[in-house]
This record gives structure tokens, C-alpha cells and sequence, in this order.
């Protein structure tokens, strides 16, 4: 069974709208005229019989068939079952009348049904009984219902068949009565068809066949395409044209204006030549619609050339993928290929679920559903995982193809490997990069100390040199020892600056990192301090401390610088107490050197930190600033971290952490 | 010239700078007094002090920025939170040997500086503020 077009187009909404009307109106005017038929036969008026007096009548079974026709029409399409078997009993009767009324012309009265309901005294011969071509389109009629309600193919070629017959001759019966030829005159097959009869038959045949699935008449009436506009502007020229001339012919010929061959030969000759002028205005108006299109065709072909042009170009610059609305790939690029190193086969037929390397997370990829099936492109970046295991990040544009109506929708992705961008940013934010900012920073107060730590002793020995040879000069020697003083105090500074900045630069140039035994070496450190620690009468506390591997030197260094500055920055009436503790932390070693000095002010916790910054005068405690910057250097060429709490005046604790 | 300021107050860590300053301005006899002290901690005490006679309201400030413990700049910030008594009509004038471009800049945005000068403090300079903020020809 082939596949049945659709009944209802619903590409076509106004067409189903204006072939309702149709089927109301041909429904209203066969309900309306055979109730008016009955009402005639009831009441005895032949004027609505016939309409012309003279001709034949519309029976009272004729106007049965067309009242159960019109009431079909109103429910055949409804497809519910009581409208189906309804539809059913309709066609049925209306066949049954048919059979009998042509069974009883063929002599064989099964049951008299002519004058079953009322009596005919008009007709001459067979009073009550319709016409055959009646009684045929009666059969017709119930077919062609049933072509339509019974969908398969058979009933509906035959329905459609019948109805075509049935066109055919209510047609004939319609012209008759157009060109006024007396229907006696035809053949007695058409006797007794009355006027209405033929018209509401051909009504019916238009309607059905416009809704018959198997007909092309409804495609080509009411198509859009050019035949179908043809078609339309053909049809009542086709239609009009002969009638109207047959007309003219007929009157022309009866009244003795021509002879019957001057008549069809003019007849012949006229419809000849208006159809050819009328034929030529469409050909021409085809024409140029034709030139539009081509037109249009062109401008196509342009356009896809160019989209061609487009898509070549991006194929060389972008990773361009396509997938179904389900995300499976139904094309990759060369550059897709190539960038994931899988090859197309691979890749079609899977989705992106291949190259994903793990590291977004579920709500990333829901988020790009989530736009992409509303219809909106998404734009991000991905890192993707290639076929050797290599990472890769693009820049991912994914746009929703626009697709027909009531199609799945397709997805267009088009990437730009951005991974060399990735990795510079990955980079800008690493340890190395870090260091090198660290470094860098180190340099700028380098310079920073050179132009002012550096310039104050050298400026001073320049002024008092320049005193000393004023004084000199004028013989004067009041001041020249403090002036002497001054300048060997700022040479000496100036000695001391500069032996700390080298072994500051110094810090972590030699050597390897070895294993070393802290507490032997915070043992050895005591012995050398011990003269300090003895002057202070200071104590010093060292807990269990770790052997790790650190460079030796630099470490010593630490410890005695943190421990040096215990003793050194305390009140002058207490007893310095040191502790020193380590403790072991996850990946690390933090250590605390605790005192009970004079503490740090809370804004000067790091600038302690920075090279030849001092809190307090030379004149209170001695050196030149650098002890607690090369604490930190040391600490952090280790990679650990430096840092104080402290309490004005209570004392600090200085921590710092080793690795392990 | 004959003094013309009262009182000049020189705040320098350094020793020799506070004394070669002291020398320069001394010799130009542009003020009455010249007080010297070697932190910002002293310099604030000097201010607040009630003892005008010992320590009188200063015209003229010469401050360094680079002194441990409060710094220039951190007297400053202490100097804006004194009374309009003890900070008078004074002109701080930054004496430096930085050559630290971030640090004029931020002399120049700094409403209680009038001047920026780097070391050392020359007959000149001097000559240039009394001019500029005292008025002397």
C-alpha cells in the first residue's frame, strides 16, 4: 500500500480553510434544495420540480440522495467511529436507491421504490422514477464517499473514478441546459435529469474530488507552484469559452442568422484565435516570471560559490566540526584531524566525548546543551585531549544550524587551537615566573640602595672633606676632629654597606644542598656565640630539631642571624631569653626563634624584611640593616616562607619553614 | 640677609648631615634658631612640646625621608594628625638622596610638601624656598 499523502495540509492552513467553505456551501445547497424537492412533492408544486416548465423533475428519491450527500458532507472527515459508520449508512442508502432505480429500467422490480414515499403526477413515463444518469450518479456519489472514508488504495480509485464519471456527466446534463437543447434531444439516458439535479451532481463530483486523497485535482487547483497558477487562469477560459460560443453557434444556426458550416467554422476559427491571444498573455507573463528565476538561480549559484570561497577559508584557519542534534559527528575538517590527531573515519559517527580530556566539569558541558538547544551560539574555551594523549586548548564557537521545519536540529563547532596562549598564561602564573618577578623586584631595591644607602656616606665624606679644606685654608682646626671623625665613621659604614651587599649577593651561589644535622649544627653555633650569650647573660633554648637537606652555610647564617638579633634587640635591664623550636607540618619543617626583646610595631613587620632598612638609630643598636633581608633570601632560596609576630615591647617570633 | 625666620627644625637620622646642614643654613644667618633632631619620633615630640621657649614653633622643616623606624613619609602622616597650633604655617621640604622616581612623585602629590630637594642641602636651595614661601629678595 503506498504511502497516503495527507489529507490535510498543514503547510496550508488557508487552503483547508477555504475548501471547508467550499464543502459547507455544496452541503447547505444540497440539504437546502432537497428539502425544497420534497417539499414540492408534498405539496404538489411543480414549479420547484423542475425550475424550467417543461423539463424533467427532480424526484423525490434524487432529493433523498442529495439530502443523506449533504448531510455526509458535513461528517464524512470527522473520523470518529459513529461518524464513520454514520458516513457509511449514508453512502450505503444512497447507493441502494441507485441499484433499485436502475434494477426496475432493467425490468427487474425487486422492491418499487419510484414512488415509495410520494406519487408522481407530472411525469409521462415512469412517474417517480429518476433518470439512469440520476440513478449512476446516486451509486457514484455513495462510491465516493467511501473512496474517501475507506483509506485504501482500491476504494479510492474506484471512488475517485466514480467521481470522475460522475463530473463527466452532470457536466453533460449542466451544458445541455446551458445551450438550452431539450434533454430529450441528448439521449433518453439523461431524460429526466432536471436542472438542479446536474448542477448539485457536479457540485458534489468538485467537492469530493477536491478532498479525494488519490486526486490531483486539489494539488494542481490549488497548488503554488507555476502549473497550478496556470492551471487556474486557464480553467474558466477552458470552461466559459466553448459554452459561450456553443451558445451563440446554437442561437446563431436556430434563428437562420448563418449556415451551420459558416457557424462552425467561425465557431472553430474564434475559439481558436481568443485562446491563442489568451494563451500567449500567460506565456508571456510565464516568461518573465522564468527570467526572475533564473535570475534568482544565479544569484544562488553566486552565492554558494561565495559560500564555498567562505567555507574553504575556514577550513584552512579554524577546526571545523558538524554534528547532529545529539552531538554525534557527521563531518570534521582536515584541521579537526589533524589538531586531534584522529582520523575522519574515527571521528564520525562518535561524539566529542572522544577528544574530552576529564577537565571541565559536568555543569560546564550542561551549560553549553543548555544554550546551544535553545537556539543560542556558545562560546568558550575547551581543553581537549588528542589521540596521543596530548592536551589542547580552542577557543570553541558552537552555532545552531538553522534547519526545516520539523527537522533535528544540526550543530555547526568551529575551533581555534589556542593551547600556545594557554601555556604562556600557565606560565605567567607559575613558580618560575614568580621567582623571576621576585628577582627582578630584587634588582630594582638593589638600585634603589645603591643611589641612596650607598650615596649618604660617600656625600658626607665629600662635605667634610670640604670643610676640612676650608679649615685648612683659613687655618682654623676648632672643628677638625669631629670632622675626621665623621668621615671615618661614613668610610667605615660605607666598608660595612658594601661587604654585606656582596655577601648578600652571595646567598645561594655555591654548592649543593646536603643533609645536616640541625641540632648538632645549632650546637656548634652556641660555641661560637658562647661569648655573647656569656656577656648578655642570656639563655638559650633549643628543642629536638630535624636533619634535612639544606645548603649548610647559608643555613648557619639564618640561625645565627635570628639568634643575633634575639640577644641584640633587647631591653637593657632584662635577661635575653632565647627559644628555639621546629615543628613537623605536612611537606615541611616550621621553625620558631622566640625572644622577649623589644618587639616590632605592627607597620614595620615587613620592612624589617627589606635590605638596609632599620627601626631604630645607629646610636641605639649598631648595623647596617641587613640581617633580617638575608634571613629572608636564605629562607626563601630554601623555598620556605619568613615571617614574625611580635608584641611591642613584650618580645618577637620569628618562623620560618625548610622543606623536607 | 639678615634672619628673617625664627626658627628652622632639621629632621635627619644622620649625625654629619644635621650638623652640615645646621652649618649651611648658620652661615646664611637666615634664622634665629636652628634645631636639629634624628627621628620623626623626636621631630613629633619637639611639635607637641609645651615648652615653647625651649623648643619654639619651627617656620621652616627640612625632613628626610629615609630614617629607620618612622620614615619620612610616616611623619607625615602623624603630621597631618597635629593640632593647627603645633604645625603653624611650617613648609616641609624633603630632603633626600633617593633617586627613586616613585618617591617624587609622591612628594608632589602630598599637600603638606612644598618642596623636593635632594641632598645636599647648598646656600642655593635655601636661598630658593625663602624666596619662594617667605618672600625674600
Amino acid at each position: 500500500m503506498t504511502q497516503l499523502p495527507p489529507l490535510a495540509d498543514p503547510a496550508f492552513p488557508d487552503q483547508n480553510t477555504s475548501l471547508r467553505t467550499l464543502e459547507y456551501t455544496v452541503a447547505a445547497l444540497c440539504i437546502g434544495v432537497s428539502l425544497m424537492v420534497m417539499g414540492g412533492w408534498y405539496m404538489e408544486k411543480p414549479a420547484v420540480l423542475s425550475i424550467i416548465p417543461g423539463s424533467a423533475t427532480m424526484k423525490f428519491n434524487s432529493a433523498l440522495v442529495f439530502l443523506f450527500a449533504g448531510v455526509n458532507l458535513l461528517i464524512y472527515r470527522k473520523a470518529t467511529a459513529r461518524t464513520k459508520v454514520a458516513s457509511d449508512i449514508l453512502a450505503g442508502a444512497s447507493v441502494l436507491i441507485g441499484l433499485l432505480t436502475l434494477a426496475a429500467y432493467a425490468g427487474i422490480e425487486i422492491i418499487s421504490i419510484d414512488n415509495l414515499f410520494v406519487s408522481d403526477p407530472f411525469s409521462e413515463t415512469n412517474p417517480g422514477r429518476m433518470s439512469q444518469a440520476t440513478a449512476l450518479c446516486a451509486i457514484l456519489t455513495g462510491l465516493g464517499f467511501w473512496g474517501y472514508q475507506h483509506q485504501n488504495e482500491i476504494a479510492g480509485h474506484i471512488g475517485l473514478i466514480g467521481l470522475k464519471l460522475m463530473a463527466l456527466l452532470s457536466l453533460i446534463s449542466v451544458v445541455a441546459y446551458l445551450l438550452l437543447i431539450p434533454s430529450e434531444e441528448i439521449t433518453s439516458f439523461f431524460q429526466t435529469m432536471a436542472i438542479h439535479t446536474s448542477v448539485l451532481f457536479l457540485a458534489l463530483a468538485v467537492a469530493l474530488l477536491l478532498r479525494n486523497p488519490y486526486s490531483h485535482f486539489r494539488r494542481i487547483l490549488l497548488g503554488r507552484q507555476a502549473g497550478s497558477i496556470i492551471y487556474r487562469k486557464l480553467l474558466p477560459v477552458v470552461l466559459l469559452l466553448p459554452i459561450l460560443f456553443s451558445f451563440m453557434l446554437l442561437l446563431g444556426i436556430q434563428k437562420g442568422i448563418f449556415t451551420l458550416q459558416f457557424g462552425v467554422v467561425s465557431y472553430a476559427v474564434l475559439i481558436m484565435t481568443l485562446s491563442l491571444i489568451y494563451v500567449s498573455f500567460i506565456a508571456l507573463g510565464l516568461n518573465r516570471s522564468d527570467r526572475e528565476r533564473s535570475r534568482l538561480e544565479e544569484d544562488l549559484k553566486q552565492r554558494n560559490a561565495q559560500l564555498d570561497q567562505f567555507k574553504q577559508g575556514m577550513d584552512k584557519t579554524a577546526i571545523v566540526a558538524i554534528t547532529d542534534h545529539k552531538g554525534v559527528i557527521t563531518y570534521v575538517n582536515d584541521l579537526f584531524c589533524e589538531v586531534s590527531g584522529y582520523a575522519a573515519s574515527e571521528l564520525l559517527g562518535r561524539t566529542h566525548a572522544l577528544v574530552n580530556s576529564g577537565y571541565h566539569s559536568k555543569a560546564f558541558y550542561q551549560n553549553l546543551w543548555d544554550t546551544i538547544e535553545k537556539g543560542d551560539v556558545w562560546v568558550d574555551e575547551i581543553r581537549n585531549q588528542s589521540r596521543d594523549g596530548q592536551y589542547y586548548w580552542v577557543h570553541t564557537a558552537i552555532i545552531p544550524l538553522s534547519v526545516a521545519h520539523g527537522q533535528q536540529s544540526e550543530y555547526l563547532a568551529i575551533q581555534h587551537d589556542i593551547t600556545q596562549r594557554k601555556e604562556a598564561e600557565a606560565l605567567l602564573k607559575s613558580e618560575y615566573v614568580k621567582n623571576l618577578e621576585f628577582k627582578n623586584k630584587e634588582l630594582e631595591q638593589f638600585v634603589y640602595i645603591a643611589s641612596h644607602d650607598l650615596q649618604e656616606p660617600l656625600r658626607t665624606i665629600i662635605g667634610f672633606t670640604e670643610l676640612l679644606g676650608k679649615d685648612v685654608a683659613s687655618g682654623t682646626a676648632e672643628n677638625t676632629p669631629l670632622y675626621v671623625e665623621y668621615i671615618t665613621q661614613a668610610g667605615q659604614r660605607m666598608r660595612a654597606l658594601i661587604k654585606d651587599l656582596l655577601d648578600y649577593g652571595r646567598i645561594g651561589r655555591s654548592k649543593e644542598k646536603v643533609l645536616v644535622d640541625l641540632e648538632q649544627l645549632l650546637s656548634d653555633i652556641r660555641k661560637d656565640m658562647n661569648q655573647r650569650i656569656k656577656e648578655n647573660k642570656a639563655m638559650v633554648k633549643v628543642g629536638q630539631l630535624p636533619t634535612l637537606p639544606v645548603f649548610e652555610t647559608e643555613i648557619r647564617q639564618l640561625f645565627q642571624n635570628l639568634i643575633s638579633n634575639a640577644l641584640k634587640f633587647q631591653h637593657t635591664e632584662t635577661a635575653p631569653v632565647v627559644e628555639l623550636q621546629a615543628r613537623e607540618l605536612p611537606g615541611h619543617w616550621e621553625f620558631s626563634v622566640a625572644d622577649n626583646g623589644i618587639g616590632i610595631a605592627d607597620q614595620h613587620k615587613e620592612r624589617i624584611f627589606t635590605i638596609f632598612q632599620r627601626l631604630h638609630p645607629k646610636s641605639e643598636y649598631e648595623g647596617t640593616g641587613i640581617g633580617l633581608a638575608h634571613c629572608r633570601k636564605i629562607v626563601e632560596l630554601h623555598g620556605g616562607d619568613l615571617w614574625v609576630e611580635s608584641q611591642t615591647g613584650k618580645g618577637s617570633t620569628f618562623y620560618f619553614t625548610l622543606k623536607k | 640677609m639678615s634672619p628673617t625666620l625664627n626658627c628652622i627644625l632639621l629632621i635627619d637620622d644622620d649625625e654629619p648631615t644635621n650638623f652640615m646642614n645646621s652649618l649651611v643654613l648658620r652661615k646664611m644667618q637666615v634664622a634665629a634658631q636652628i634645631h636639629a633632631v634624628q627621628s620623626g619620633q623626636d621631630a613629633l615630640d619637639y611639635l607637641t612640646s609645651e615648652d615653647k621657649a625651649q623648643h619654639p614653633k619651627p617656620d621652616l622643616i627640612f625632613l628626610d625621608i629615609n630614617m629607620p623606624g618612622m620614615n619620612g613619609w610616616e611623619f607625615l602622616e602623624e603630621y597631618k594628625q597635629l593640632d593647627e597650633k603645633d604645625r603653624g604655617h611650617v613648609v616641609v621640604v624633603m630632603l633626600t638622596t633617593s633617586l627613586n622616581p616613585d618617591d617624587r612623585t609622591k612628594a608632589d602629590t602630598t599637600p603638606n610638601i612644598n618642596e623636593f630637594h635632594i641632598k645636599p642641602l647648598t646656600a642655593d636651595a635655601v636661598r630658593e624656598v625663602l624666596e619662594k614661601h617667605f618672600g625674600n629678595k
